[in-house]
């Protein structure tokens, strides 16, 4: 009798300590399991944070590029703006009337200009020499508008056809 | 990625214009013929020129713009890589 109770308790404690030590194991099983994750998991933020990163630089640039584009895309209305506003300062047909030779001189000048600045517009160099008409006179003294005013190189398309003031 | 070339730029040709009214018409035409050797032209009215000029500038424009916008691409496509 005492014998078997003594066998009970050694069979009992041996029980009791094998579930021990196999639940031990698991426990270090899923320690393990757990630290593998947590590192992928960590690579993973990582890697995420990194895409944020580009993601944020990325989206700087664009919208440092776009600010640039609007700008340009601003600038290229400058012509034409100014074209309008001579146009509308200037009547054309009162100075044709009363000053065609100046007229025509700036006119001509202004597209010549216009159409080297077009060429260089285009990645062309734009530095084909005037035409005869607008060249300066043998005894002239470089005015190329042909309107007779020396200090006026009238190939300015920035002083467009209507320009008379300058 | 790469970008492509772009096109070849433009070659314009000189244009001569002459402004006329009744009192230098026939200095023009004497000229006009001398130079051309003809009497032939195409005329415009003073509004049809400015109107020329307007559409002028206005194809200008959408070069100019056509042509930032490429660059802004090209600048984009590049600081993707």
């Amino acid at each position: 009798m005492f014998t078997s109770i003594k066998i009970a308790i050694v069979v009992v404690v041996l029980a009791t300590g094998g579930v021990g030590y196999m639940y031990v194991q698991k426990l270090q099983s899923d320690l393990e399991t757990a630290r593998a994750n947590v590192a992928k998991m960590e690579v993973a933020v990582q890697t995420a944070e990194a895409s944020i990163a580009t993601l944020r630089a990325d989206q700087a640039q664009m919208a440092e590029l776009n600010l640039t584009l609007q700008a340009d895309l601003q600038k290229a209305e400058a012509y034409g703006d100014d074209l309008r506003g001579k146009l509308q300062r200037h009547n054309l047909t009162n100075l044709a009337l009363k000053e065609p030779g100046q007229l025509e001189g700036r006119m001509n000048g202004a597209t010549a200009k216009l159409w080297r600045e077009l060429e260089q517009e285009t990645g062309g160099n734009g530095t084909d020499p005037l035409p005869s008409w607008l060249r300066p006179r043998e005894t002239g003294t470089g005015d190329t508008s042909g309107d007779g005013n020396p200090e006026d190189d009238g190939a300015d398309s920035s002083s467009t056809e209507a320009d008379q003031s300058n | 990625m790469p970008t492509v070339a772009r096109p070849k730029p433009i070659n314009l040709t000189d244009t001569r214009l002459y402004v006329v009214n009744k009192d230098n018409l026939e200095e023009f035409l004497a000229e006009f013929e001398e130079v051309n050797g003809n009497r032939a032209f195409v005329a415009f009215s003073v509004k049809d020129y400015e109107n020329l000029a307007l559409n002028i500038a206005e194809m200008r424009r959408y070069i100019q713009q056509q042509g930032e916008i490429i660059v802004y691409y090209e600048e984009a496509v590049s600081n993707t890589e």
